[in-house]
């Protein structure tokens, strides 16, 4: 028995290193022989994890915005682009293995992602090291796009869309005092919490409470007691949309009538499957409302459940952007170079996208409009573009 | 069943051969030819070897069940890439006294911890690395969960293998030393070996603060290989990640931990491309492994060129 | 500072801080449900089983299947959410425990985290990471008692913990296949020596074990409408530390660590800050572990020479 395990382990060992062998050294041939005709372009994000949902949503989104490309012919005249998938897991150290694996085994020429800001800012480094662009569909970390000058992003990032929430409450529904409840392991949430509290407090309003949770957990209802008892008359949400849900029952649940707003982490269908009711006349601020009418964010929604047969949460079109707006990129850099596709990126004006028109502030930063969406009947509605 | 507490050494073939496979790979690392996908990788690995090792000091040589390494690591990490911020250290320095106050809440942790035993203290670990975590998250000068960022990444691979070297060197020779035998007795039986006068608590701390000291160390290296850390990097699964890497190479075992981190490394690179289900066959291996070898690659036991050979066939292996 | 609070508008606040103490028995008797599985298995064979948590998980997912796709009536739902992570729960000890029993603690430990992470694995794969609404039972419209709320579900899930909690005790303490059960924990050989079938004694407990946490499962989802592959780590580690407060492998124990814990979170977010929940829960544990080992019901242990 004892032998029998010894000679198991052994030829464990010994298949672990057949396929570390392969995996290194039997692809190794692929750079040199790699035709012309492609252009080679890396995707980076969270296909499995906690993070995962916006990860596939983004992937997908991508998907389809080379696929458009290259059914209508490709770019530079004719190459197909290639995009590779990578799953980091949402993981810091899984990210540079990645960066240095697509840039050096692969030879991509520019990275659509990652998805999330902690992967980003340690793909920012990488990026800047090996002078190969890296357009994130959805990290909205303040910073990352000033740790690199080849990074760049399609979403807005959190210090934009806090401020625009609070003024919208202070003057357009003239409301002044707010709570805030927000999740303290997310640095998403944590920038959207703070730049919304400061913009309402200079601005005449008074933030009464901040409260924090765990992304995950189930039970607020000690949280919310303690921020019903200040009777404030909005509630600041900034989290994503699962958690926002069973916040919106469970508020409603111990009779709470202030209004919730949240950020873009709130933009998805299942936000209204999840909370029913509890969602009506609650706002947030998103990247583009699937109630738009104009035929690029129809044609694109028309696809996305065509093709994965689900509706896109609010990463799915930003995927699809970022994608497009690489691809944009490349044909004007006039060669697959990883640098002059990012002088292109720099210079991208007027871009047309599904989330809306921009063009880059210094620190590539797109300079979009602001979505402000509420629930009404059970659907989203549309009620002012804001460009702050 | 007899007790197999005589603890063998690596031979000097083996060290011939390491010191030949770490020179080959600093050749080729020194000549540029290395991609840095590899370099990567290998730094990585160096980190990890760190890590279990000084686990494999606590849990596997002195037979105390820590789940919290990932909180050591973390102190290591803050401390050191603080240090780096905000006073400019150079790297030696911050990375020392990182370990050293990793080392200090080891103790701190440890006296009153101890005490306990087997799952008790497991627990209680894991609770240790889950308040380190949370406190990370709310203090003002970590930056909570938004981490820190723009830490000079002065991490270099060299540096990483060398401090793998002396982590791997001291240990082996504690286990050769009059407190290696006093840790390997208090694993073997605790109560015997206070009756026979060993100071067993404080072994037990002892093994605790060094092994604290050197992932306190390795959370320095990866602060600075990264260039940013947050909270999350040093969750609860990342004690398990270590812990998996002992137990796969056996408690006990030196060579068994470097091995068992080198395969557990490079396996789920290896994978990356069915990654749908990197993670399934991942946690099936562990299933298996343990299964039919409970004990790990290999065992107590250290890795030994003589016996390699035998295992390939080449006769009993007295006169290699 | 925040307790100063609390002391200057006396009356309004005594009924913020009832309102908080009645959150915490609600979330505390989940914590409880769970943490009876975890003691009844730890009590008899010494393992701290890190899939117990992913089995609560899974049932949750039965049930919502049950009730969504094959628009199956609750009890019978209720009642497969329970079969099935049982069965499960049985498949799992033998396949992956039971090889290993004469194996060092720390081996099967590793198996236990193995099996956890497969299970989670394999639920992302198939069921998606994605969150899943799962469909409200009861009217989620709280009863008011003097301005202190209330929920349905809430009061369903604290009187099916006391009741499941008083069946376990009896069967363990009263009945036969209960005697044989603390017969086993209490020493392995004599109890086979006793004609006691070991094997089938701890197929049972495992399935009852996880029978429970299907149970709870399918509660948590009627409380709190929302269900993903990773909702069992977080409750199942702190149900695992209400256990071990309660003094592990004592089913009142179990009840009352998960009360405690429950409370605990609540009081620390309503009088210091909801951001330092967790830690304290934590360090709440290794306070009682330093001053009693053995937890606050759990009967204290001598290791022998």
């Amino acid at each position: 028995m004892k032998k029998k395990g010894l000679w198991i382990a052994i030829a464990i060992v010994v298949i672990a290193a057949v396929v570390v062998y392969f995996a290194f050294f039997a692809g190794k041939e692929k750079t040199a022989s790699s035709k012309q005709e492609i252009v080679k372009v890396g995707f980076i994000g969270p296909l499995t994890g906690p993070a995962a949902a916006y990860g596939i949503n983004a992937r997908n989104g991508a998907q389809i915005a080379i696929e458009a490309i290259n059914a209508e012919g490709g770019i530079l005249g004719g190459k197909k682009i290639e995009l590779l998938i990578e799953d980091n897991q949402g993981d810091e150290s899984e990210t540079v293995n990645i960066m240095n694996k697509l840039i050096d085994q692969e030879k991509v020429v520019a990275i659509v992602g990652p998805v999330t800001t902690g992967p980003t800012t340690v793909a920012a480094g990488i990026a800047g090291d090996k002078k190969v662009p890296i357009v994130s569909p959805t990290a909205t970390g303040d910073n990352i796009t000033k740790l690199s000058d080849y990074v760049s992003r399609v979403c807005f990032y959190d210090s934009y869309q806090g401020p625009v929430m609070a003024k919208f409450a202070l003057e357009n529904l003239e409301k002044k005092t707010a709570a805030i409840l927000y999740d303290n392991t997310n640095d998403y949430s944590m920038g959207l919490a703070d730049s919304f509290a400061l913009t309402f407090a200079e601005n005449g309003g008074e933030i009464l409470i901040k409260e924090a949770f765990t992304a995950g957990d189930q039970d607020f209802n000690s949280q919310l007691t303690k921020i019903a008892a200040l009777n404030p008359d909005i509630v600041y949400v900034p989290a994503y949309y699962s958690d926002d849900a069973q916040i919106l029952l469970q508020a409603r649940q111990i009779g709470m009538t202030a209004i919730f707003m949240g950020g873009d982490g709130w933009d998805s269908q299942d936000l209204i499957n999840g909370a029913g009711a509890a969602a009506e006349g609650c706002y947030f601020t998103t990247h583009y409302s699937a109630a738009d009418t104009s035929e690029l964010v129809q044609e694109f929604l028309q696809k996305y459940s065509e093709k994965y047969n689900a509706e896109p949460n609010f990463a799915g079109p930003l995927g699809y952007d970022a994608a497009l707006l690489l691809a944009d990129a490349i044909e004007r850099a006039g060669e697959p170079n990883p640098e002059k596709i990012n002088a292109a990126i720099l210079e991208t004006k007027g871009f047309i996208g599904v989330t809306g028109e921009f063009s880059f502030d210094i620190n590539r930063n797109p300079l979009k409009e602001v979505t402000i969406a509420t629930v009404t009947d059970g659907k989203f509605v549309l009620v002012d573009k804001v460009r702050p | 069943m007899t007790l197999e507490t005589k603890q063998k050494k690596p031979d000097g073939y083996l060290m011939l051969f390491l010191a030949l496979l770490i020179l080959s790979v600093n050749l080729l690392l020194i000549s540029g030819k290395m991609p840095a996908y590899y370099k990567g990788i290998l730094g990585f690995a160096g980190i990890n070897i760190i890590l279990a090792v000084s686990l494999n000091l606590i849990n596997g040589i002195t037979g105390q069940f820590s789940l919290g390494h990932a909180g050591f690591m973390a102190v290591g990490a803050y401390v050191s890439a603080l240090i780096s911020i905000y006073l400019k250290w150079p790297l030696i320095l911050a990375l020392l006294l990182g370990a050293v106050v990793a080392a200090l809440l080891g103790i701190i942790i440890g006296l009153p911890t101890l005490r306990l035993k087997g799952d008790y203290l497991a627990i209680a670990t894991l609770g240790m690395g889950e308040i380190i975590r949370v406190v990370l998250l709310n203090l003002e000068i970590t930056k909570g969960a938004r981490g820190l960022t723009a830490i000079p990444r002065s991490t270099s691979i060299y540096l990483v293998e060398l401090v793998a070297f002396i982590t791997v060197i001291f240990t082996v020779n504690l286990m050769r030393s009059t407190h290696g035998r006093a840790l390997l007795s208090i694993r073997e039986d605790e109560i015997a070996s206070e009756a026979m006068g060993i100071n067993t608590t404080f072994y037990k701390v002892f093994a605790f603060a060094t092994g604290a000291f050197f992932a306190g160390l390795a959370g320095g290296l990866f602060a600075h290989l990264m260039g940013y850390i947050a909270p999350k990097n040093f969750e609860f699964m990342r004690s398990i990640e270590i812990l998996v890497m002992v137990v796969l190479g056996g408690l006990g075992s030196i060579t068994g931990s470097i091995v068992a981190t080198i395969i557990l490394t490079i396996l789920p690179e290896a994978l990356r491309s069915f990654s749908q289900y990197r993670m399934v066959l991942y946690s099936g291996l562990l299933i298996i492994m343990m299964l039919f070898r409970p004990q790990g690659l290999m065992g107590t036991k250290e890795l030994q060129v003589r016996e390699v050979f035998r295992l390939f066939g080449f006769g009993g292996g007295k006169n290699v | 500072m925040a307790p100063l609070c609390l002391i200057k508008k006396e009356g309004v606040e005594m009924g913020l801080f009832i309102q908080q103490i009645v959150n915490g028995i609600a979330l505390g008797s989940i914590y409880a449900l769970i943490a009876l599985g975890y003691t009844m298995v730890y009590g008899i064979i010494r393992l701290i089983n890190f899939a117990h948590g992913d089995i609560y998980m899974l049932g949750a997912f039965v049930g919502y299947f049950a009730l969504t796709t094959y628009k199956l009536p609750f009890g019978v739902s209720l009642a497969l959410a329970m079969l099935i992570p049982a069965l499960l729960g049985m498949l799992i000890e033998r396949v992956a425990y039971r090889p290993l029993r004469k194996a060092p603690s720390i081996a099967v430990l590793i198996t236990a985290i193995g099996v956890s992470l497969l299970i989670e694995n394999l639920a992302m794969l198939w069921f998606s990471p994605d969150p899943r609404p799962f469909p409200q039972i009861f009217p989620l419209r709280p009863l008011e008692l003097s301005g202190i709320r209330v929920s349905i579900p809430q009061v369903i899930v604290f009187i099916t913990a006391v009741i499941l909690m008083m069946a376990l005790n009896f069967l363990v303490q009263k009945t036969k296949v209960g005697k044989a059960m603390r017969a086993v924990s209490q020493d392995k050989e004599a109890a086979s020596l006793m004609g006691i079938d070991i094997n089938r004694i701890i197929s049972l407990t495992f399935a009852l074990g996880s029978a429970l946490a299907g149970a709870a499962g399918v509660m948590v989802g009627v409380i709190y409408p929302r269900i993903q592959p990773l909702m069992g780590v977080m409750p199942g580690l702190k149900a695992f530390v209400a256990a071990v407060l309660g003094g592990i492998g004592s089913i009142p124990g179990a009840m009352l660590g998960g009360l405690i814990m429950g409370l605990t979170e609540s009081l620390v977010t309503a009088l210091i800050s909801s951001t330092w929940r967790d830690a304290i829960a934590f360090s709440l544990l290794i306070v009682i572990l330093l001053v009693k080992p053995t937890g606050i019901l759990g009967k204290s242990m001598r290791e022998k020479v």
